[in-house]
């Protein structure tokens, strides 16, 4: 019985795993779904992101390349020993040529051999100290290079500006250009503005932003946020040494391509992928709700199956316990006899190495090998006396007769043997077929033992309780002749654990 | 019914390994050199003292500069104290894979020769070799060095750059002990120019009264960065994460300006 619930969860088991396994080869479709997808944004994306990174950095370029020719020639000048006057004709010169190129500038100018000298004519106010300027200070910082300055607002337009500086051949002179920050902002809101494009934003190496699709972000200090999308590109950024990475913000996925620009500048390119990673997120979700259901519905019909298997067990047991009782009932001595048997034999079997399941159909034989007895007249069973020998063969048919009981129902078929044949002995004495050790059925000879065990431990009308003493005897002495020596030795062996005599009637 | 839901967890629990999170194998076991300077409470620094402004010796003798500060500041959030040890830059390899000292740090530059013998931290900075010639000097330029005297630092990047360069069989080359010696050797005409770190040679030539000039050709750009002993990876990673928490709360930034007047670190 609790076998059978056992091996109809096992059951359930194995068809979880089965689910279990639809379901992780979904997630790993999954997964691959969703990498094939940011792939596909990625190369779309990846495109459009570079030409944003060419386009900020030529524009920044022209800015380098234009101060580096113009400062090449200032340091030849400045080895030549031309003259102050000379070196601010240059700038004047340099400051008109660069009017009519893509760069939105005021002109040149710069602080050489002591002097501030300025190539757009501007006068500087009384208190201005170029040597304190962020143009002198950052290009001299760069020991060399061109110097990106940061922005700040100029004291001329007053307007914000990106300088490029640099230090000039005797390390203390610097020249330096002012750039609008406005046509870099125009760069990347008009790239932003494309078809595929995302948010472009231009970052310095303090990670402020420079310029930005939208323009309210321009000015941001990104490292110092907390919380803002910004914030979370940055320390992503930072942590990351690919040019490219995806990244979850706010409920939001977006997928980044970074690129440096003129001296380490950052140009990102910031694709939010939500629409496309939801879309497969929900179908996820779906086919994994769906896949529940019919676990849970599976679940539901197995488990009501197996109820209904445990209920049909159930009443085929009784039903064999009740007919076993009614076969006792007829005689008044043997009550409970067919149960006792049943319960021997059980342990014979079990402890010879039957599985649970031969032990149980051991039990059923047991419970059913008198069945023949309600063929017997009553007056029979019950006679106190001693039998004739007409009575005598007329009991000797309840084997038979019980085997055509049990064989007339199909499920009851396979539990006959031991109806038949318990009454044979080991050396072929026994009836009614007078068959001899193996030819006897295991079962049976295992039912033999026990029902010799039980008849010598059960009051008769004539006797009392053997003594388990004589009972042992018997047993050994019918060893080989009425008794499997197997199945007898194991019939000892219970009798010598049985140390308070309790395996007998009471 | 026990049974069957502890088998439904295990499972679930099988195809969640399976299904990503995989296993990372750890850092070797050997690697105990973060726990070696906590251990010991000193770190133990390798410098050239002669390399103005990232470390060098003030008038005083005290050991100062870019690099130091950092250092300092890094020993500070560790809580162990900074050990300075000037070493001769030739054997800067022996003394770091011998244990005198545990990292050279100290404008370093990062080479793919010394990336196979050292464990370098991210870069800090940019540098150019540069060449350096006294103000009554004629050369213009680096072709007008031929024939010329082009003294170098031994040990550094600039002998091995200056031998792969279009000049190298033009010019004779001398090699100083350190940089200062070497412009000092500039100043007095013994060299006619001095190819060097543009970070040093900028440095000097501001605080100096003399008048030098820079030529405008350099012999390529490098990046600076501290170097560990191989296999110190424990070490390498603790510090380069405390110099990176460092570019976050702006003190790296501040000790940059200090001595260089602006933020000119490329720590990301």
């Amino acid at each position: 019985m609790k076998r059978n619930t056992a091996s109809s969860l096992r059951g359930i088991a194995i068809s979880g795993l089965v689910i279990l396994l639809f379901v992780g080869i979904i997630l790993a479709y999954y997964f691959m779904l969703l990498s094939e997808t940011r792939e596909r944004i990625a190369k779309a994306g990846e495109l459009n992101a570079i030409t944003s990174a060419e386009q900020i950095d030529q524009y920044l370029s022209q800015g380098v390349v234009t101060m580096n020719l113009a400062c090449y020639t200032l340091d030849s000048m400045i080895r030549s020993g031309k003259s102050q006057d000379e070196l601010r004709g240059f700038l004047v010169d340099q400051s008109s040529a660069v009017l009519n190129t893509d760069l939105k500038t005021t002109g040149m100018y710069g602080y050489i051999k002591g002097e501030y000298l300025d190539g757009t004519e501007w006068v500087p106010e009384e208190d201005f100290v170029p040597t304190e300027r962020p143009w002198y200070i950052d290009a001299r910082a760069n020991v060399g290079r061109v110097a990106v300055v940061d922005p700040y607002i100029d004291a001329q337009t007053h307007t914000a500006m990106i300088t490029f500086s640099k230090t000039l051949c005797d390390a203390k002179s610097v020249a330096a250009m002012d750039f609008y920050m406005d046509r870099l902002q125009q760069i990347t809101e008009k790239i932003s503005s494309q078809e595929h494009s995302g948010i472009t934003i231009v970052l310095d190496r303090k990670y402020r932003v420079i310029a930005h699709s939208d323009r309210a972000e321009v000015g941001k200090n990104y490292l110092a946020e907390s919380g803002t999308l910004g914030n979370a590109l940055v320390n992503k950024l930072r942590s990351s040494d690919e040019n490219y990475f995806s990244m979850q913000h706010g409920g939001a996925d977006y997928i980044v391509y970074a690129g440096t620009v003129s001296n380490d500048w950052l140009c990102l390119s910031v694709f939010d992928a939500t629409a496309e990673f939801g879309q497969l997120r929900n179908m996820l979700l779906f086919t994994i709700l769906a896949v529940l259901l019919v676990v849970s519905v599976l679940f539901f019909i197995l488990l009501q199956l197996s109820r209904k298997q445990e209920q049909i067990a159930r009443l085929g047991i009784h039903a064999v316990e009740a007919i076993a009782e009614a076969i006792d009932a007829k005689d008044s001595y043997t009550k409970g006899h067919s149960d006792r048997v049943a319960n021997y034999a059980k342990e014979i079997g079990r402890r010879y190495g039957y599985s649970e399941k031969q032990q149980d159909e051991l039990y059923m034989m047991g419970l059913l090998h008198d069945v023949g007895k309600i063929g017997v007249p009553d007056a029979v069973i019950n006679k106190p006396g001693k039998l004739t020998d007409e009575e005598f063969s007329l009991i000797k048919k309840h084997p038979v007769i019980g085997w055509q009981i049990l064989c007339k129902t199909k499920e009851l078929a396979r539990l006959a043997m031991g109806t038949r044949w318990h009454h044979e002995k080991f050396d072929g004495a026994g009836y009614p077929d007078r068959i001899a050790e193996n030819d006897i059925p295991e079962e049976a000879r295992i039912i033999a033992v026990a029902d010799a065990y039980d008849a010598m431990t059960s009051r008769r009308s004539y006797r009392d309780v053997l003594t388990q003493d004589v009972v042992r005897k018997e047993i050994e002495k019918g060893k080989g002749t009425q008794f499997d020596p197997a199945f007898a030795d194991i019939m000892l062996q219970m009798i010598d654990e049985d140390h308070d005599y309790r395996m007998r009637d009471r | 019914m026990k049974k069957m839901l502890a088998m439904l967890f295990f499972i679930s629990a099988a195809l969640c390994l399976l299904a990503g999170c995989g296993g990372k194998t750890d850092a070797p076991q050997s690697d105990n050199s973060l726990q070696k300077v906590l251990d010991t409470k000193q770190f133990v620094l390798g410098l050239d003292v002669g390399f103005p402004p990232m470390g060098f010796a003030d008038e005083t003798g005290e050991i100062t500069g870019f690099d130091i500060d950092v250092a300092q500041e890094v020993c500070n959030r560790l809580g162990v104290s900074l050990v300075k040890k000037g070493i001769d830059w030739n054997t800067k390899e022996d003394k770091l894979s011998d244990g005198t000292i545990d990292c050279i740090w100290n404008g370093l530059s990062v080479t793919p020769e010394r990336s196979r013998t050292m464990n370098f931290s991210e870069p800090y900075m940019k540098n150019e070799l540069i060449f350096v010639v006294s103000a009554d000097s004629g050369a213009k330029g680096m072709y007008d060095l031929a024939g010329k005297k082009v003294g170098v630092q031994s040990g550094a990047t600039a002998a091995d750059a200056l031998k792969a360069s279009d000049i190298a069989s033009k010019v004779s080359v001398a090699s100083f002990e350190d940089n200062l010696t070497l412009l000092r050797q500039l100043e007095q005409g013994v060299v006619d120019a001095a190819l060097i770190d543009s970070v040093v040679a900028y440095y000097y030539i501001f605080s100096s009264d003399k008048q030098f000039f820079i030529l405008p050709s350099s012999l390529g750009e490098e990046k600076y960065a501290i170097g560990f002993r191989k296999g110190d990876q424990k070490l390498r990673d603790r510090v380069q994460s405390i110099i990176s928490d460092m570019k976050a709360d702006g003190t790296l930034g501040k000790i940059s300006k200090k001595w260089f007047g602006s933020d000119i670190t490329i720590v990301k």
